[in-house]
């Protein structure tokens, strides 16, 4: 039997310092995560939805050049939790350990405040 | 003919109107109402919800303003109470000793000691190898560097036995150097700790706390202490006590301790004009010891200096603007004193760490002249050319309101609890009296506030009238109770996990990181503390024999009695003496807050002898209201 290894899925096409700070939060929180180079696909928020099918907890994170969003693969598809759309590196980081709380069910970190008001808007698109 | 009269309960929060259209054979109660109060009770300002709550009301029977016949209004006891919390003990770090705070996520498991030196500064050669080392890395030294710099020390063979972290890097550090040793992350103040230093490090397993740096003797063999250095360091031992991860550094002069804040005394003179007086450090206990020998009071003081102090004349001197009165002149009738935990910043702490400290808090209650409210029905009468009548004193009134709860017989207590003041009214055939005490609804949302280190009185309001539940996940909400329950539509980011408060229509987050339980907890033993303690000795004092058990009866009132659990809370615990205790469901129609409004009609009816009062209780129409 295979076993299943509890993994947050990154989907990412350009490798960049997002996705490694991303990867950085995850890890701080002492979780697993796939993060795997989608070259062919551009759009986000499709990556980010592949990411979550992708993932055995069904978080998924997508990250295009200087933007990342985060979904959950029971949430609608054009309705990410989070996207950032200038994504500094310390909230890349945020977004990792926000990823893993999710999966360990604790609360969440706020993000750093400038770009705060982009979630908000993302959030009720 | 037809009337429409309309009883206004001019309360310390609410405004509550009740309206009824009175015919000569018959009564027909139209509607109730209720607005927040503007302004001091029994001021002017008064008018402002006073138009609101008619205006309110009429739009929902659909009448004119013109159509009201009749105001009555209550004699609002002028009554005020107000609240004072003074912190009594306080912690004190001198010359930084411990770091006892709890990140979410330290990295590496153990015991660690040796001599704290800055990764900046930390030179091989110069190192002495005999010792261990203690790490510290700040902010600007990224975890990769940090980390190639730590494995560079382990192969010249330096014994690098723990780190302290600026940053939330822990793990990130632990999974790249080469030993497992204890790392404490998350130091704000990492500049404070001193370099040169013997320190020691832990950090637990998951799911377990630390063992060595929470045991006097642990710190004490770690750090060669003498038996009297040991007994010194017990605080220290204390305030680690359930934390996943420690720091504790020994520097020549340091010191923890807790301190005691003289903060002075409180003065009770009682009628014949004796006084006396209390630390206000022994607590409420003591306190209240001594008011209860004392009763009934005259007037209270405070120390000069004191939030106490302070508090007790701003009472004074806010009833005294009230009714036009120096507040010389003003007396305090009686105070309610409740020991609380609050949490306070450690001084000198290097993590921002908070600890529990004792405190007292006190409510205050005055009474004045009775002029105030003349001159609000006079301006009644002006503004809306409507008949205003002064029916009755409020606590009456709140009686004969109780009175019409379906069950209810005399003797009865009636206790209506509000938000400044809890009023107990005994009713026996003719014989009727009643006393007002302080401490209500207003002093248990303050201390719901600090207990819970909450700076938002609305929420405390909230977590005091509305039950708790956990977000568990996007889709699922778990109530206090253990029921769980799913939704279609996921919930905010900003709630998941969070504990919250579960309002009619929306759900309030509460910004302290307390567990369902523990939240709980405190709300429940407050209200224990709080309102029963106080309806007790209110009871006591009022039953004919000192004794809870010759009060056959008791009917709950008023707007603390709306709040989901205080009716249970008081039954249960009235049914240990086995008394009848219940809410009070005034004219088997309204809830516990219109029995004032309601009394007001019910006495107005009385003075007609209007033939509805005889479908009413048998005792109301033989209870005389003078």
């Amino acid at each position: 039997m295979k076993q299943i290894i509890p993994k947050i899925c990154i989907f990412f096409n350009v490798k960049s310092a997002i996705v490694l700070n991303i990867q950085y939060g995850i890890e701080e929180e002492n979780l697993f995560f796939n993060s795997i180079e989608k070259k062919d696909e551009n759009n986000l928020i499709e990556l980010t939805y592949r990411a979550t099918y992708y993932s055995t907890l069904g978080i998924g994170i997508g990250v295009t050049k200087g933007s990342a969003m985060l979904n959950l693969q029971n949430m609608v598809k054009d309705k990410p939790l989070f996207y950032i759309k200038q994504c500094s590196l310390e909230n890349a980081r945020i977004l990792g350990i926000n990823a893993a709380r999710i999966a360990k069910r604790v609360a969440l970190r706020p993000f750093i405040n400038e770009t705060y008001e982009i979630f908000q808007l993302c959030y009720e698109i | 003919m037809i009337k429409y009269v309309a009883g206004i309960d001019l309360g310390n929060i609410n405004t509550k109107l009740v309206l009824v259209e009175i015919t000569e054979k018959n009564v027909n109660f139209l509607c109730s109402c209720s607005v927040p109060t503007t302004g001091l009770k029994g001021t002017l300002e008064n008018l402002k919800g006073i138009e609101k709550v008619i205006k309110k009301c009429i739009a929902q029977v659909g009448l004119k303003i013109d159509d009201i016949n009749l105001i009555l209004l209550n004699e609002a006891a002028p009554v005020i109470g107000d609240l004072a919390m003074e912190t009594i003990t306080e912690t004190v770090i001198t010359d930084s000793i411990l770091i006892g705070h709890d990140p979410e996520t330290p990295g590496g498991v153990g015991l660690g000691t040796g001599v704290t030196y800055s990764i900046k500064e930390v030179n091989i050669t110069k190192l002495n190898k005999t010792n261990g080392v203690i790490l510290i890395i700040p902010s600007d030294v990224n975890f990769d560097d940090a980390s190639k710099i730590v494995n560079n020390l382990l192969e010249n063979n330096i014994d690098v036995n723990g780190l302290i972290v600026q940053n939330d890097d822990g793990r990130l550090i632990s999974n790249r150097i080469k030993k497992n040793i204890p790392i404490v992350d998350e130091v704000k103040e990492i500049g404070k700790v001193p370099l040169g230093q013997y320190a020691a490090v832990e950090v637990a397993e998951l799911g377990k706390t630390i063992e060595k740096l929470s045991d006097p003797y642990g710190i004490a063999s770690i750090f060669n202490l003498t038996p009297e250095e040991t007994k010194k360091i017990i605080p220290i031992a204390r305030a680690l006590i359930g934390n996943r991860s420690a720091v504790v550094i020994k520097t020549p002069s340091s010191s923890i301790k807790q301190r005691v804040i003289p903060v002075g005394e409180i003065t009770i003179i009682d009628k014949m004009g004796k006084v006396f007086s209390i630390d206000i450090n022994k607590g409420a206990n003591k306190i209240m010891e001594v008011v209860e020998k004392v009763w009934p009071i005259n007037d209270v003081y405070g120390g000069q200096g004191t939030n106490i102090g302070a508090m007790l004349t701003r009472v004074k001197v806010e009833m005294g603007k009230a009714t036009n009165n120096n507040y010389r002149n003003i007396k305090i009738k009686d105070i309610f004193a409740v020991d609380t935990m609050i949490p306070k910043k450690v001084l000198g702490a290097l993590a921002g760490e908070f600890r529990k400290e004792k405190a007292t808090a006190i409510a205050a209650l005055v009474e004045t002249n009775k002029l105030t409210i003349q001159k609000i029905a006079k301006e009644i009468e002006k503004k809306f050319n409507i008949k205003t009548l002064i029916q009755g004193n409020e606590a009456l009134m709140a009686g004969l309101g109780a009175l019409t709860t379906p069950g209810v017989s005399t003797p009865v207590a009636v206790v209506d609890i509000g938000g400044g003041s809890t009023d107990i009214i005994y009713i026996n055939n003719n014989e009727i009296k009643y006393q007002n005490y302080a401490g209500a609804g207003n002093l248990l949302t303050k201390l719901i506030a600090s207990e819970l280190g909450l700076s938002d009185m609305q929420l405390a309001e909230d977590i005091k009238n509305y039950p708790l539940g956990k977000v568990e996940s996007f889709f699922s909400l778990r109530y206090e109770k253990g029921n769980i329950e799913f939704f279609k539509e996921p919930f905010e980011p900003s709630l998941f996990s969070k504990v919250v408060v579960l309002k009619d229509e929306e759900i309030e987050p509460l910004e302290s990181n307390c567990s369902i339980d523990e939240a709980r907890k405190i709300r429940r033993e407050l209200k224990h503390r709080v309102i029963v303690k106080n309806v007790d000795r209110g009871l006591k004092k009022i039953s004919p024999t000192e004794d809870i058990r010759d009060i056959p009866y008791i009917v709950l009132v008023g707007g603390s009695i709306l709040d989901f659990e205080v009716p249970s809370i008081l039954s249960n615990y009235f049914a240990n003496y086995g008394v009848v205790c219940g809410r009070g469901n005034i004219l088997n129609k309204y809830g516990p807050n219109y029995a004032v409004s309601t009394g007001l009609i019910i006495s107005y009816l009385k003075e007609l002898d209007h033939p509805y009062i005889n479908s009413l209780n048998r005792e109301i129409k033989e209870v005389t209201i003078l």
